[in-house]
């Protein structure tokens, strides 16, 4: 498992936040964000991410659905609750087909196993609009 | 606590006693993760809350992925009966105690009925000693006891080994596969179940679109029926009328019979008689076929003036027909059996004996499934015939033909041969045993004409009278 650190990335690149249980996941778009110039901080649940985030400052949350003890529609309402954090945009990824947590109010819902190249266009597009 | 997969319950002795801790082990592709997440379906299907939790597994993605390919599963009980979490971050840092600690905030939060943990051999793997490892096996079944979560751990492991994995748990079942050739098998064994009177040894299972189903072991399930041998004092006939004069009448209800002989001589016409003769009584019947398809098998009856047809189409006949290649017998005989009971089949009629040994993969077991399937039979009060092969013409009685497995299966065997009388060669039978006593043993000639199979006069009086007709023209020579 990775720690969770901020990657060596150029200071004035765009930080994304990725919040999964998953090691494998978060180590694999870690790498990928990071080829493509992002610099990228990691937590494995909704708890750790709320902890990081005034520290890392992300440009975007990218956030899996189910996890322990907070799952990401949780981490979500409380981000977009917080007036500091409201316009990160936020990306949620599930496995799961259905969610009932549709008040929560996330930028951008996408079905798990996410393709990369999708993630990259869908991120680029939300920045690119804020 | 019902398991939801075909047949296990049987092997399980009723089903998983509920809030236990149990461990299902197996090497990759064994069907582990399969099994575990059918179960956990079916429960979640049914109200109930289920956790997958994984350590070092496949990603949930690519589990739901798989998963998403058998009937049982239900995208929409994901993420909200059914959840999937990952502990391995929990385990890496703050070792089994914050595992521990991580499976017992889920179970408080989501108040779960079931417990999955995938990828259990990364505990053993990050445990620092041996005893940690069993202090954490203690406290994680009396953790699932005390609130009521029913688990399961998956572990890519095999054997009964005296790890705490295995000796901590209340039950311990082994997922495994079994090669003969270039022929593969599935095979599940409970090595123990606490509280549970478990079928004992090993038991084929299938993966199919339906998942998972498992078929007791014949012999295993027969033990418990021994007591009912149903084999009745009425006879029922052949529908060839000299063969009913020999054997005085037929062969008893419920009994089974061999119809031993050589390739070609009529065996599988003397089972369609049989058969036929059954189904204008208006009785159920069931033909069991390796080679011949039952088109073929209509057709073959058809040419000798027995129409099967219309009672095939009705379905008071139906055919169960495989080549004898890639099938399991163990799900050959479930389906056999399963048929008889639903449509109360009178008269089984097995073609080609041989086939069904073929596809028996365990050396040694032939006969032990063959009694347990004929005593299943008796049981269900089902009149059978079977036939086998004997060599081809001039080659010897095999040394076992009566004292073999045939003398004991069988309460009656009719043996059908090639006799030569005069250059010609003849079809002869004759009954080698008869569980009521009483018949004639004498050879008899038996014809095979448009109209089917009938029998004649005693090899005896034929042979008799064509020396008569020999010596005659013998005499009547031209000096």
């Amino acid at each position: 498992m990775k720690e969770d650190v901020i990657t060596n990335a150029t200071d004035d690149a765009t930080v994304i936040l990725i919040v999964d249980d998953e090691p494998d996941i978060t180590t694999t778009y870690a790498i990928l964000f990071e080829y493509h110039g992002f610099r990228v901080s990691a937590a494995c649940d909704g708890s750790s991410a709320l902890k990081m985030i005034d520290e890392v400052k992300p440009d975007v949350i990218v956030s899996d659905y189910m996890m322990p003890l907070m799952n990401g529609a949780e981490l979500c309402a409380i981000v977009k609750k917080e007036p500091r954090w409201k316009d990160i945009p936020f990306v949620l990824m599930s496995a799961a087909f259905n969610i009932k947590d549709i008040d929560t109010p996330y930028n951008l819902l996408l079905q798990k196993p996410v393709p990369f190249d999708l993630l990259l266009k869908e991120i680029r597009h939300l920045l690119a609009n804020q | 606590m019902k398991s939801g997969v075909a047949g296990f319950d049987e092997v399980l002795g009723g089903g998983f006693p509920r809030h236990s801790l149990y461990l299902i082990q197996g090497l990759a592709g064994s069907g582990k993760t399969t099994l575990a997440c059918q179960i956990g379906f079916d429960h979640a299907a049914r109200g109930k809350k289920v956790l997958i939790l994984t350590l070092i597994a496949e990603t949930h993605g690519k589990m739901l992925n798989h998963l998403s390919n058998f009937s049982f599963f239900d995208e929409s009980l994901v993420g909200q009966h059914i959840l999937f979490f990952s502990g391995y971050n929990e385990l890496v840092k703050g070792g089994l105690n914050a595992l521990l600690q991580l499976i017992t905030e889920m179970l408080a939060k989501h108040g779960a009925d079931i417990l999955i943990v995938d990828g259990f051999r990364t505990v053993r793997d990050t445990s620092p000693t041996t005893i940690s490892l069993s202090e954490f096996m203690l406290s994680l079944n009396s953790l699932v006891s005390s609130m009521e979560c029913t688990t399961f751990l998956l572990s890519p492991t095999e054997g009964n080994v005296a790890d705490s994995e295995n000796t901590l748990v209340d039950g311990l079942i082994e997922l495994s596969q079994h090669e003969k050739g270039m022929q593969l098998i599935r095979e599940i064994k409970v090595f123990k179940i606490r509280g549970s009177k478990h079928l004992l040894g090993r038991h084929v299972f299938e993966v199919g679109q339906d998942g998972i189903v498992v078929y007791p072991r014949l012999e295993a399930i027969s033990t418990t029926n021994a007591s009912l041998d149903n084999t009745s004092d009425s006879l029922v006939g052949f529908g060839i009328r000299g063969w009913d004069t020999i054997t005085k009448g037929g062969v008893n209800k419920g009994s089974t019979t061999e119809l031993l002989g050589n390739p070609g001589v009529g065996k599988t016409l003397m089972g369609l008689h049989f058969i036929y003769e059954g189904l204008k009584r208006g009785e159920q019947c069931l033909i069991v076929g390796f080679y011949e398809s039952p088109l073929r098998l209509i057709a073959k009856a058809h040419s000798v003036s027995i129409d099967l047809a219309g009672f095939y189409d009705s379905g008071q006949l139906q055919i169960i027909w495989n080549p004898p290649l890639e099938i399991s017998v163990d799900a050959l005989a479930h389906q056999i059996l399963e048929n008889v009971s639903e449509r109360k089949v009178s008269r089984l009629f097995v073609d080609g004996m041989d086939g069904l040994l073929d596809i028996v993969m365990h050396i040694g077991r032939a006969r032990s499934f063959l009694t347990a399937l004929v005593n299943e039979l008796r049981c269900r009060q089902v009149t059978s015939f079977f036939t086998r092969e004997l060599p081809y013409l001039g080659e010897p009685l095999p040394e076992n033909c009566e004292s073999g497995p045939s003398s004991i299966l069988y309460e009656n065997i009719m043996l059908l041969q090639y006799v030569e009388i005069s250059g010609v060669n003849h079809r002869q039978i004759a009954v080698l045993k008869l569980r009521q006593n009483g018949y004639d043993s004498a050879n008899h000639i038996m014809l095979i004409s448009d109209h089917g199979v009938s029998i004649g006069r005693s090899v005896s009086v034929e042979k008799l009278a064509q020396e008569i007709i020999k010596n005659n023209a013998i005499k009547n020579e031209p000096q």
